[in-house]
């Protein structure tokens, strides 16, 4: 009886349950699901991790190429983020080429991952003009339920951080590069950038850390992105109006969140390096 | 017809940069413009129908992403569909000095950090935020407050154009 009342009429099935502050999850409105990561689950990568959030799952493999730096930034290595979406993590998305939403994803990946300025790219560059690194982070969606972008940032900083590339030895002289597989060194990560996703729900009520049908029967969603101490992003693309004082609530909260999960990726490249 | 919604017009954006096919970045632009248009238009008054709203960039000279959404709003009053409230597009600039501009700076190594807001015109509330660069919460939310100051003129403007004929 509730499962047919969930499906036929889920906005009313949402407000009942939202009224007596609890959600259909057991949640409370004001509560995040719980994170786990795992690092080093690609052995065939230069580094990667899986993160999950509830029952978000997503994966991140790095893998690292020599190229050569673009004219117009001759000092810079490069660092692209590719978020996918296949059908196989939700029956929302289709097969074939890259969905809006997982263009958008990717996008806002590389604007965090910009504006945050967690890697130095120009420390990814061997010889100015000519050789440098390019690292494709592919962060493939296992499990879509909600706050996607949530467990993609941990996914692909956790794999940022367990990153091993080899010295490179380049002649520049005689353009020759020796690749020295056996000395390898980490990434220099200078911060962790952490994103907390809010919905709204009947323009008023601000759920942390919705799932997938939440998401879809709130009128908005958005994104608070902490570094440190700082903000290194607030995204909200449109959708139902928010008060000043229910936003500044939630930068607060994911102010508290980020540090959290920042201590649990260092214990989990702690433990992996041990 | 597979975009036919049954309660609710479809609202198509197409937002095209100034020369080439859109990227990834303008795909970024058209998901805030296409959510921004979708709260703000009366969609349910329109069943079956579809809405289709394209921008085309003429002129980039800094604040892009506020002048498009600022033309949406007008396209859409133009049209006569019916609203529940307009919106305006305001950007700031915090400076390395730490003042907050709502002009482009002139020197582009001057910014720290640009935000962009949407408000309604009936509560003034946020509708959009979007910002680039690492910045504290206090400058937050004194650029929210500047901004909400400046959208005020952009309303009014938006009156005088739309009353004029």
């Amino acid at each position: 009886m509730a499962e047919s009342f969930r499906v036929l009429h889920p906005i009313k099935y949402y407000r009942d349950y939202i009224a007596s502050n609890v959600r259909p999850d057991g949640r409370g409105l004001h509560k995040f699901r719980p994170v786990l990561v795992n690092i080093g689950s690609i052995q065939t990568a230069d580094g990667s991790a899986l993160a999950k959030v509830g029952d978000t799952t997503v994966i991140c493999g790095i893998k690292a190429e020599l190229c050569t730096p673009k004219p117009e930034c001759a000092r810079e290595g490069f660092l692209i983020p590719n978020v996918e979406l296949p059908p196989l993590c939700s029956p929302k998305f289709r097969p074939g080429p890259p969905s809006d939403e997982a263009q958008v994803a990717s996008q806002l990946l590389a604007n965090i991952v910009k504006n945050s300025k967690c890697i130095n790219l120009q420390e990814l560059c061997l010889f100015p003009e000519k050789l440098a690194w390019c690292l494709f982070a592919d962060i493939i969606c296992i499990s879509y339920d909600g706050s996607l972008m949530d467990a993609c940032i941990i996914a692909l900083m956790a794999a940022l951080k367990s990153v091993q590339l080899p010295v490179v030895d380049y002649d520049p002289a005689a353009d020759s590069r020796l690749v020295n597989e056996e000395e390898k060194k980490s990434l220099n990560i200078k911060s962790v950038p952490i994103c907390s996703t809010f919905s709204i729900f009947d323009e008023k009520v601000v759920l942390y850390d919705p799932t997938d049908e939440e998401e879809s029967l709130c009128s908005s969603t958005f994104n608070i992105v902490v570094r440190e101490d700082q903000l290194s992003s607030v995204h909200k693309p449109g959708g139902a109006p928010i008060s000043d004082e229910k936003l500044f609530e939630c930068i607060k909260v994911s102010k508290e969140r980020a540090s959290t999960i920042c201590k649990l990726i260092e214990t989990a490249i702690h433990e992996n390096n041990t | 017809m597979a975009k036919v919604l049954t309660d609710r017009a479809y609202i198509e954006m197409n937002y095209r940069p100034k020369a080439g096919l859109p990227c990834v970045q303008d795909r970024f632009y058209e998901a805030i413009l296409k959510n921004t248009c979708e709260t703000a238009l009366a969609a349910s008054l329109f069943p079956r129908a579809s809405v289709v709203i394209t921008l085309q960039e003429m002129h980039d000279n800094g604040q892009l992403i506020s002048c498009a959404i600022n033309a949406a709003c007008l396209a859409c009053l133009d049209s006569g569909i019916d609203m529940r409230f307009m919106f305006a597009a305001m950007t700031c600039f915090l400076t390395n000095n730490g003042d907050l501009h709502l002009r482009t700076p002139e020197v582009k190594e001057d910014i720290d950090a640009i935000f962009v807001f949407v408000f309604d015109s009936v509560k003034k509330n946020v509708i959009v935020s979007h910002t680039e660069g690492t910045f504290k919460t206090e400058n937050y939310k004194l650029a929210l407050e500047k901004c909400r100051e400046g959208s005020e003129t952009v309303f009014k403007f938006m009156r005088k154009e739309i009353t004029k004929e």
